[in-house]
């Protein structure tokens, strides 16, 4: 199929986070726990509605993606996050950026 | 470019518990508060907070506040001129009355010893007093107890109060704010958090309307309950607040508080109102 020309496309943005949590966490673990915060959140329609999915998670820190129009929400349901596999964590948010790049260079790769 | 202040209020409990993690992490001796303060500090840093609201419940007595504390709260005490330190603490009380007489005695015993007294109330009638008071910073519409709540695992009752166009309208002309805090919403799960979320909802418009300060804030009493101000401004979004609103929310509403109250205990406000701008007018 013919993809989409750019301007048809969604706009997305690019939430860098970390997690603070003692034991490290898988990334299965992690795509489960958005998945289901964000439907006990926003609802299964408005989980759908914000396109959130985690593009890569390794070492406690990933980049998470969602609409342009739906980061508040997408942040929101990363704050609402408080157990990951059977253990206590805190999902930190560390910036938005408007592509995959700009969020590893601004944020992931700040501190390191 | 004015930087803004990003302010947080949590309880001096979760102040113990930083320092049990530091402790454990960085081996120092528990008893050394001295060297916490460094640590604690950039804990807040990471999460873009510069200004600190520790709070203790009224009732407990002065020594509620752990050694911890009372240091962090002195250095800041004795800041002015030469403070350097990126984070800043305040002393917050905050009292859970049942009824309007009980309120008013415990605001008058605890006003004098704090920077910031807030109450905690989900009663009509207590929200209204609170809201009428000047002495009272901040009314928290939403109340919880432990151990009530029945097949959750977290364990927390949490009951919303409701606020009607009157206690806004007196909310605004006496400068009280309302807040909401994220902890009641870490603790509960299912149909109870969307209950509390869709009452505390319900108050946005009327706050809206009459153009009450709203304050967003972890309230964080654990460790894993600290939230920095992305995530208060995402929840606000989540309740109902614009943008401009929740940003101003995190930042300008707790600051403007603050300043009144560091200008009612300078001695220049002589009450409502009144407020001594030049000492002497022959100059």
């Amino acid at each position: 199929m013919e993809p989409l020309l750019p301007s048809l496309r969604n706009r997305k943005r690019y939430i860098a986070v970390v997690v603070v949590s003692e034991v490290p966490v898988q990334r299965n673990a992690f795509i489960a726990a958005v998945s289901q915060t964000g439907c006990t959140v926003l609802g299964d329609v408005g989980f759908a509605g914000c396109g959130i999915s985690v593009l890569g998670f390794e070492n406690n820190v990933g980049i998470i993606k969602c609409k342009h129009t739906s980061v508040t929400h997408t942040i929101g349901v990363l704050a609402f996050m408080t157990m990951i596999d059977g253990q206590k964590v805190i999902v930190q948010t560390l910036g938005v950026s408007g592509t995959v790049k700009g969020a590893q260079t601004k944020f992931l790769q700040k501190g390191n | 470019m004015v930087k803004n202040n990003y302010f947080d209020y949590v309880s001096a409990d979760f102040i113990d518990d930083l320092c049990s993690k530091i402790a454990a992490g960085a081996e120092l001796d528990p008893e050394d508060f001295f060297s916490f303060r460094e640590h604690i500090d950039s804990f807040f840093k990471n999460f873009g907070i510069t200004d600190v609201i520790l709070f203790r419940k009224s009732g407990k007595s002065a020594s509620a506040f752990s050694n911890a504390c009372k240091s962090l709260l002195a250095d800041c005490s004795a800041q002015s001129a030469h403070f350097n330190h990126p984070v800043r603490y305040y002393k917050g009380i905050e009292i859970e009355a049942e009824n309007e007489n009980a309120l008013y005695s415990a605001v008058r015993k605890e006003r004098p010893n704090a920077d910031f007294v807030a109450i905690r109330s989900s009663d009509e009638k207590v929200i209204r007093a609170a809201a009428d008071s000047l002495d009272v910073d901040l009314v928290i519409p939403v109340s919880y107890s432990e151990g009530r709540a029945q097949n959750s695992s977290p364990n927390l009752h949490v009951s919303v109060g409701q606020i009607n166009h009157i206690a806004a309208k007196i909310a605004k002309d006496k400068k009280t704010a309302f807040g909401f805090d994220i902890y009641p919403f870490l603790q509960t799960k299912g149909y109870r958090r969307s209950k509390i979320l869709a009452d505390c909802m319900e108050m946005i418009p009327i706050l809206r309307k009459y153009r009450v300060p709203v304050l967003l804030f972890s309230g964080a009493d654990s460790f894993y309950d600290a939230r920095g101000p992305y995530e208060c401004e995402a929840f606000g979004s989540l309740l109902g607040l614009s943008r401009e609103e929740t940003a101003a929310a995190v930042s300008l509403n707790p600051a403007e508080i603050i300043e009144l109250r560091k200008r009612q205990q300078s001695g220049k406000m002589i009450m409502s109102g009144v407020e001594i701008v030049e000492n002497d007018l022959n100059d």
